[in-house]
């Protein structure tokens, strides 16, 4: 019976998944049509953001077609606790992630990084499956972003705090997996509004149970992120984003502190390369670190300093 | 073509992502036998009810194999144990219903797999409090993960008395207690239990010594 159940619930699970998919080639195939019918006078916004992250979230924006960036992300310490010994927390790097994204057509990524927290390997894509038109016909772009990553500490760290020995460990525990829908839309050439729902969802939790109402950890999360660019001369933009996680576990509880992760930044345009210096109380890169765990808040200097630096490598005739 | 190539592998991967998909959890402080079980003993199998001898309905909750006939494992959802207390329909009116942490409690149970565990957390007492009886064995549990002769990640090795001295006794509690100033210890998980980090401060506040 309760095997019956389980399978109902995955096959369910996974149709679900099958009619969003086909919803979506169905959608791309009106646009496609409308498109020819339109002749080419159509107009897609292009350029909502100028990277394929605003901050910590996912931006519209996916690499270019058969471009092979590679991309080195750095999240130092806590800014404000650590000023002078730590040097604005630079001596106290949180997360730094080695990544390449390559553009499979122009719509299309996939990227492929590591990050030093919890030695994450994560392997995603980025489809924007419909793009804003100028005349505001279609007045959003919308993309799917989904990624998998694998938690690869040894098992000693992994299963740290796992007191009953007769515990199985499997090797599906260490997998994790983003899904999230990405809305954008371009308002003016100056200033451009993303919203993300978001699912997380964990193989594997540990952790003690929130002390005051005894709930535990979830394997699925849900957030919500919004976003937004603000261009103020032709080559400097400031940037904001902000992501609110739905769980009970983690609102008041004393042994587990989690603090929404909000960043702002400012964007450097320069010739080709697109800079960009930001703070942030995350301390993790990916959203499969930062959804989970953010135990440092603005109020008390958790605010850390965070760079990305990425070179382009053209692999297209 | 490409379009289509893209479809595919999208597909592939969604089978992949759902058939690699599960759920499980660990959480050191829900023991069937010791949090589990009382529950269901003063809440549901009280005279009259869903006990061995009026067998309310058929149902008996006064042991593991009663209490596992309306549980799935690791779907609350799915375990009328659950669906039936959370949203209130039992203990019928009249009768003391469950406080929201003993709810949360069952949950928690079940999320884990509902096993019939008895000896589950770690005994801490903060009597014992000297190196090798109540320091090393927390953490070799919880830092030597990380912090051992395989890693030793920021030049940190805890398996050794050592290696343990070598670290200023304030950044070690400041690590473990989550003060600002030092790195909130263990990293991306919920802190030591209090009479873990009291066991740790109290052989601290000693001297730090090998014993």
């Amino acid at each position: 019976m309760v095997a019956i159940q389980k399978k109902v619930f995955e096959i369910s699970l996974l149709s679900f998944f099958l009619v969003i998919l086909s919803f979506y080639a169905h959608a791309q195939d009106d646009l496609l049509q409308m498109a020819q019918e339109a002749g080419k006078t159509k107009d897609y916004v292009f350029a909502t953001f100028k990277d394929t992250r605003i901050v910590n979230l996912q931006s519209i924006e996916t690499t270019k077609k058969n471009s092979l960036d590679f991309l080195v992300q750095h999240r130092f310490g806590n800014a404000g606790v650590d000023a002078f010994h730590g040097l604005l927390g630079l001596d106290a790097s949180r997360d730094i992630r080695i990544a390449f994204n390559y553009g499979l057509t122009g719509n299309f990524d996939i990227n492929l990084g590591r990050s030093k927290m919890n030695e994450l390997v994560d392997l995603g894509f980025k489809w924007r499956f419909l793009s804003q038109t100028a005349d505001f016909k279609m007045p959003v772009s919308v993309a799917l972003y989904m990624n998998c990553g694998l938690n690869a500490q040894s098992d000693a760290s992994f299963y740290s705090g796992v007191t009953d020995n007769t515990f199985s460990k499997r090797f599906v525990h260490r997998f994790d997996y983003v899904t999230q829908l990405i809305v954008a839309s371009k308002i003016n050439s100056k200033l451009s509004l993303e919203l993300i729902p978001s699912i997380y969802h964990r193989n594997f939790v540990k952790g003690a149970l929130n002390p005051n109402t005894n709930v535990a950890d979830e394997n699925e999360l849900l957030s919500i992120g919004g976003g937004f660019r603000y261009k103020l001369t032709k080559r400097f933009a400031i940037l904001a984003d902000y992501m609110y996680t739905f769980s009970a576990y983690r609102k008041d509880n004393p042994i587990f502190p989690y603090y929404h992760p909000l960043s702002v930044g400012i964007e450097i345009e320069t010739g080709g390369h697109v800079f960009h210096l930001y703070l942030s109380n995350s301390g993790g890169i990916m959203e499969n670190n930062f959804i989970p765990n953010s135990p440092d808040s603005w109020g008390n200097g958790g605010y850390k300093l965070g760079f990305s630096i990425s070179r382009s490598f053209w692999l297209g005739n | 073509m490409l379009k289509k190539s893209v479809g595919i592998l999208i597909i592939i991967c969604t089978l992949l992502y759902s058939n690699s998909c599960t759920k499980d959890a660990y959480y050191p402080d829900v023991c069937f036998q010791n949090d589990i079980l009382p529950i269901f003993l003063t809440k549901c199998a009280t005279s009259g009810c869903h006990n061995s001898k009026d067998h309310a309905k058929r149902i008996d909750l006064t042991n593991y194999d009663g209490i596992m006939r309306h549980v799935s494992p690791h779907y609350p959802a799915f375990s009328s144990a659950y669906t039936q207390i959370s949203s209130g329909e039992m203990p019928p009116e009249g009768y003391s219903a469950l406080t929201e942490k003993e709810i949360n409690l069952v949950k928690a149970w079940i999320n884990m797999g509902a096993t019939n565990s008895s000896a589950c957390s770690a005994p801490c007492d903060t009597a014992i409090h000297t190196f090798s009886g109540g320091v090393q064995p927390i953490l070799d549990m919880y830092c030597k993960g990380c912090h051992g002769d395989q890693v030793a990640k920021g030049g940190i090795n805890f398996s050794s008395y050592a290696g343990v001295n070598s670290i200023k006794s304030s950044r070690l509690l400041g690590s473990i207690k989550h003060l600002t100033g030092v790195l909130p210890m263990p990293e991306g998980a919920s802190a030591l239990s209090e009479c873990q980090i009291n066991t740790i401060e109290k052989w601290v506040n000693e001297g730090s010594l090998n014993n």
